[in-house]
């Protein structure tokens, strides 16, 4: 099965690569990464610390980053905290309701990689998000500071600000292949 | 021709006043209206938004955006572009309504928004009937409001769409009444006869014509903001609770139009209170007594009275709790009804006993 990537959306391949276009790439990445809606997936006790990072004291706003409650406003996906098998396909559900181009955060050791919950230790939990959903950048901590998110924030950034809105890039790997399945 | 121009759209009358050209009316009054939408009030509503994430986050002893430009000036751009350039997503069970409401409610707010006169001069489009043309637009763009919700066909949505008909009923008959006293004041339901009523100094405002008239202004803003579904009063689009309702379906472009939608309705809500009660763009010192660019100095003294209400809105917005239902319901039946019925009574005893004398007159004679 050939799994079409969503990466940048319906602009993916759609322009020649004329100097133009390329301008036209720059601003709409520099656009995207300036204003990086998020959904706030707070599933456990790192949800806490993702709220921190909108207050006063970490303020993600200072990058344009905004919490959202409704999927289909949002660019980027903060998975924080433990998934378990009844929340995981309503995380995917959430994923799919997302419009393109979309990213996700995984932030703390549960959605990383089953952490503490991970399938060794737990009957219930699915070990890290990346086995249901596609992940961008992985954050580590358990839970994360808000200055690691703010870190993770960045380094998105920066994968956006690297890609081509307009121009199709090579293979993704097979993240959807391996289910959340022991 | 120019003088029915005049009539219907001083605006384009007074643009085209400047060149000898000849053109049909309907290519000077299309033209009137796209330089007004997206040179004069596009650029405010931008404004308005940056203004109210930066003050939003003072409120909240945050930054704010400050990444993007100098000071995140450039924030709104960096929005607008994302969302230009982002899927526009649509349920599969949704109406063709869907599509079309959003650009519906934007419509009709521009109708409303367009009958603000800025001075003689400058108003896009000026009605006879005034004041009933806008609270058939303020209604009307409630009604596509509710539209857009019910399409969307998702029960957040469609619980957001009973709200917002349910919410008509709240602000109607206190936002009805507080439309009076200007009216009773000035003797005319035109929005430009209202406006030339009044005078450059606060005590020719219509707020300080009379007791009445001073309550009756607060009855406004307050019915003004139930009308806006701006928090405190956004039950009908409560995140929390049914997921950002109306709007919680759109994506994209559309999404754009929503945040249009939402600073619209706050420059509406300012301008209205500023050209009904607080003198509109008249300006004290005779500022404006020189030839046709005298508008510019009327804009800016109704940009300035906007902001600083938009300021006051923002600050209501980002420091008080959301209401339930009930209690917007109790506060605009028990508190705004009563005294905008009251606000009416002495206004209309007041201009019978003193002869139509402000209060200040009164004073002085």
């Amino acid at each position: 099965m050939t799994r079409k990537r969503y990466e940048m959306g319906i602009l993916e391949n759609a322009l020649p690569e004329y100097a133009v276009f390329s301008r036209l790439d720059r601003l709409i990445s520099w656009a995207r990464e300036n204003s990086i809606a998020y959904l706030t997936m707070d599933l456990a006790c790192c949800g806490v610390e993702m709220l921190q990072v909108s207050g006063g004291r970490f303020d993600i706003e200072r990058f344009g980053s905004v919490p959202q409650v409704s999927p289909r406003h949002a660019d980027l996906m903060i998975v924080a905290g433990t998934i378990t098998y009844k929340m995981a396909p309503l995380l995917r559900r959430l994923y799919g309701e997302m419009p393109l181009p979309k990213y996700v955060l995984s932030m703390g050791s549960c959605s990383n990689c089953g952490g503490l919950f991970s399938w060794e230790y737990s009957y219930s939990s699915v070990s890290g998000a990346d086995k249901i959903i596609p992940v961008d950048v992985f954050v580590p901590g358990c839970p994360p500071r808000p200055e690691a998110v703010l870190h993770g924030l960045l380094a998105l950034r920066k994968r956006i600000a690297s890609r081509h809105a307009a121009v199709r890039e090579e293979a993704p790997g097979e993240w959807g292949k391996e289910r959340a399945v022991k | 021709m120019t003088a029915d121009l005049e009539r219907i759209s001083p605006f384009a009358a007074w643009l085209f006043s400047f060149f000898g050209v000849r053109v049909p009316a309907w290519i000077m009054v299309l033209t009137a209206v796209s330089i007004y939408g997206f040179f004069v009030i596009l650029p405010q509503l931008a404004a308005l938004g940056y203004l109210d994430r930066k003050l939003g986050a003072d409120i909240q002893m945050r930054i704010g955006p400050n990444r993007v430009g100098p000071a995140g000036l450039f924030q709104g751009i960096a929005d607008a572009l994302k969302l230009l350039f982002k899927q526009d997503a649509r349920p599969g069970s949704a109406g063709m309504a869907f599509r079309f409401a959003p650009i519906l409610v934007l419509c009709v707010l521009f109708l409303a928004v367009g009958s603000i006169p800025v001075s003689k001069d400058w108003a896009l489009s000026s009605v006879d009937s005034g004041l009933a043309h806008l609270l058939a637009a303020l209604l009307l763009s409630r009604f596509f409001l509710f539209w857009s919700a019910y399409s969307a066909n998702n029960p957040w949505s469609a619980l957001s769409a009973f709200r917002i008909l349910a919410h008509v009923s709240f602000y109607l008959l206190p936002l009805a009444v507080a439309f009076l006293p200007p009216v009773l004041v000035s003797g005319s339901i035109d929005m430009g006869g209202i406006l030339s009523s009044q005078g450059g100094w606060p005590w020719r405002w219509t707020l300080f014509h009379d007791p009445g008239a001073l309550i009756g202004g607060l009855v406004f803003f307050g019915a003004m903001h139930i009308w806006q579904c701006r928090a405190p009063f956004d039950f009908t689009s409560a995140e929390s609770e049914i997921s950002g309702g109306a709007w919680s379906e759109y994506s994209g472009a559309r999404k754009g139009l929503v945040s249009v939608i939402e600073f619209a309705g706050l420059y509406l809500s300012c301008g209205l209170f500023a050209v009904l009660y607080l003198g509109g763009g008249n300006v004290p010192f005779g500022l404006d007594s020189f030839g046709r660019a005298a508008s510019l100095v009327h804009f800016t003294a109704l940009t300035i009275k906007i902001f600083a209400l938009a300021a006051v809105s923002i600050w209501a917005r980002w420091s008080l709790p959301r209401l339930c239902a009930g209690q917007v319901v109790s506060f605009s039946w028990k508190v705004l009804l009563p005294f905008g019925i009251v606000s009416v009574l002495s206004t209309a005893l007041w201009m019978a006993l003193a002869a139509g004398k402000s209060f200040a007159e009164a004073l002085g004679a």
